[in-house]
């Protein structure tokens, strides 16, 4: 903190004598905060003991440490759960602050180790049946569970990409492309009916006040999946027309509920996907008349244009209190 | 120098000032409103959401309104007036930027961000034309630094600031290439006593106020230094860069060694000494760098077995850390400093999460149980 401009403020009047004493006082016994560098810390040792076990507990597969290895799975895991059921603050439907920075991650690898072990259980003895979906279904209600238990929006997002992997759909940020065949029908409807399930629950969360602050981290994967999946209907199926204006609705209805819990970033999201609808219509539009080349940058200048102002202007009237 | 208006910048450092003051109950809300009052931003700056899409949206204009003028104005695409429209268009972006910042008091609003980042690729690209794409490597990074650096001290750009020292960094790297086995003998020598003195340099501007405007700038900039002083000494970098590019073999091995495990330790302690934390998270930074080139040359353990005990020890250690700072001690503390809820901080959190650990162990392919088949207890109908 600046003392000496507090200092000038307070000489102009515009702060009280005893504010500038507060301050002093505040700035002279400030602490260094390492919150965040333990967060990164501790998210790495369970980056790495995590997948350093899963690895290991399918090598040496016949030797005597593999026993271990999956020992050491149990116990970590156990002992996981144990230390942060001991920590846990009393479960509530409104957000829990976790008891420090340490419990956090134990139920995060305590998540991760079941998951593990579960997987393994499924592979070596195909303990849930030979169904596919039972071996992902079961650990996405543990994960579920644990996110809504433990307050944790981590393990929340993974249960999330969990419930989608289950629906046979990847929605991981990185991911979401490369790993999913959007041309097939099948996966455009499942990511479709994904995202408004995503969203549906986001919208109970919301409004029955179940954990109102998971009600983001829904409705953020939902937002995605529901405009991608929309907009490969859009490229991939014949019936333009209506995917078009299936798509616009959407669009409308989330700049919409943006407007309604002022959130920038789904404003801005809502633009940059309608904006991408409205290039490919256009393109192709132009594509079939066959027009010189000029006139297609002429349009990127025109709609650009139109953007900067709506951008403007969604920043005005978002602001305003 | 810097082309925002002066008076708004201080005003700006104060408002934030006050406002982290009153929410740690400092000072009332009336005298936030009364400082608040007194002392007026102009800048326009929108949401950083909403300067993500105009940052967007001007670029497409910009490469709109170029690739137009290329198709009605170049005559026979002759290579002449391609690279004067592309230095035109640099100077019209520039002028673009200048325009809206002076006039029209944009501040970090994506417009001046997008006509600042258009400015300097057109203008780069517009050298690269002239030359027919053959341009050396250091003239390449010395336009880079040149560039970057006028821009940062026009702008005060935090990110123009990183690239104009990466341009500094590679002029260096490339000239001392080219000069021969001498300098390139030289060359980690040159690069960390470089960082060094950009460090000492940083860091004595941060403690001046005369220099308020480049805070931010200046704290990469030393962060940077840290990070290339360390790779310059680094073993795994200084070979392999040796026998890659200038074809010598490795000497004074030990020396590197040395640099290698010595660095990251000693940051990691003065770190902690001066309370820096941006020498600490460096420090922690390298560590892994550490483990890397260490484990690159002695394999000791499988590569996950050496996961699984790293991970233990970094939780035992991350544990012991916790623990230890139940009270804060020696000036730190576990707590988060900075109370009001941080929802994208915390959303990023998650994100990082589910994309990393999204893929669950999955067996090798083809991964049956051979062998004795008599152990599964539930064994499925395949057996």
């Amino acid at each position: 903190m600046n003392i000496s401009l507090f200092e000038k403020l307070a000489e102009e009047g515009l702060i009280s004598a005893a504010s500038l004493e507060k301050t002093k006082a505040a700035s002279g016994t400030k602490l260094l905060s390492v919150h965040w560098e333990l967060k990164v810390v501790l998210y790495l040792g369970v980056l790495l003991l995590s997948g350093g076990l899963g690895v290991l507990v399918y090598k040496n597969i016949d030797t005597i440490s593999h026993q271990a290895v999956l020992f050491v799975i149990a116990f970590l895991c156990l002992g996981g759960f144990y230390y942060s059921f001991r920590h846990r603050q009393p479960f509530a439907w409104t957000k829990v602050d976790s008891p420090s920075v340490f419990a956090e991650y134990a139920i995060l690898l305590a998540c991760l180790l079941l998951v593990t072990f579960l997987t393994y259980l499924q592979v070596q003895y195909e303990t849930f049946g030979t169904r596919y979906g039972m071996a992902t279904f079961i650990p996405m209600v543990v994960l579920l569970f644990s996110a809504y238990y433990f307050d944790h929006l981590g393990v929340l997002s993974l249960a999330i990409t969990n419930f989608a992997a289950w629906m046979g759909v990847t929605i991981t940020p990185y991911r979401i492309f490369s790993r999913n065949d959007f041309s097939s029908d099948r996966l455009i409807y499942t990511g479709m009916l994904l995202g408004l399930i995503l969203l549906a629950v986001a919208f109970v969360s919301q409004h029955k006040k179940l954990k109102r602050h998971f009600a983001f981290t829904y409705s953020n994967f939902g937002t995605h999946i529901l405009f991608i999946a929309l907009l490969c209907a859009l490229i991939v199926f014949d019936s333009k027309l209506t995917w078009s204006g299936i798509l616009a609705g959407v669009c409308a209805f989330m700049l919409w509920q943006a407007f309604r819990y002022r959130s920038f970033y789904f404003a801005l999201v809502v633009v940059l996907y309608g904006y991408v609808e409205l290039n490919y219509i256009v393109l192709r539009w132009l594509e079939t008349v066959a027009v010189d080349t000029v006139v297609t940058f002429l349009y990127f200048i025109i709609s650009g244009t139109g953007m900067v102002f709506l951008l403007l202007r969604l920043n005005k009237t978002l602001r305003r209190p | 120098m810097i082309a925002y208006d002066q008076a708004s910048l201080d005003n700006r450092l104060i408002q934030q000032e006050v406002e982290t003051t009153c929410r740690k109950q400092c000072i009332t809300e009336a005298e936030k409103a009364a400082v608040l009052h007194a002392c007026p931003v102009r800048f326009y700056t929108p949401n950083p959401f909403i300067r993500i899409g105009l940052f967007i949206a001007t670029a497409v204009i910009g490469v709109s309104v170029f690739g137009m003028c290329i198709l009605l104005l170049t005559v026979g695409s002759s290579t002449e007036s391609v690279t004067a429209l592309t230095f035109f268009f640099s100077f019209l972006f520039y002028l673009a930027l200048e325009m809206f910042v002076r006039v029209k008091h944009h501040f970090a609003s994506g417009v001046d961000d997008a006509l600042m980042w258009m400015s300097g690729a057109f203008m780069l690209s517009g050298f690269f034309i002239a030359t027919d794409f053959d341009l050396d490597d250091a003239w390449i990074y010395m336009l880079i630094f040149v560039a970057g650096t006028l821009f940062t001290l026009r702008f005060a750009n935090v990110l123009m600031c990183a690239v104009a020292f990466a341009g500094f960094i590679a002029m260096i790297f490339f000239t001392c290439f080219h000069l021969g086995s001498t300098a390139q003998t030289l060359l980690p020598f040159v690069v960390m006593g470089l960082s060094l003195l950009l460090y000492r340099l940083s860091a004595r501007f941060l403690r001046e106020q005369r220099f308020r405007h480049y805070f931010g700038c200046l704290e990469i900039l030393s962060i940077l230094s840290l990070i290339t002083f360390y790779l310059a000494g680094n073993y795994y970098v200084v070979r392999e860069i040796g026998e890659e590019m200038f074809r010598a073999p490795m000497r004074l091995g030990w020396l590197f060694w040395i640099f290698t495990v010595a660095v990251p330790t000693a940051y990691i302690y003065l770190g902690i000494r001066r309370r820096n934390l941006a020498l600490l998270r460096v420090g922690l930074l390298l560590t892994g760098a550490v483990v890397f080139t260490v484990r690159y040359y002695y394999g000791i353990l499988p590569a996950e077995l050496a996961m699984s005990v790293g991970g233990a020890v970094v939780i035992a250690l991350a544990w012991y850390v916790t623990h230890y700072l139940k009270e804060p001690k020696a000036g730190f503390t576990r707590e988060d400093d900075d109370e009001h809820d941080d929802v994208e901080k915390l959303q990023i959190e998650s994100l990082v999460i589910a994309e990393t650990f999204h893929e669950t162990p999955k067996p090798p392919q083809g991964f049956r149980f051979g062998g004795g088949s008599g152990g599964g207890g539930g064994a499925g109908s395949d057996y």
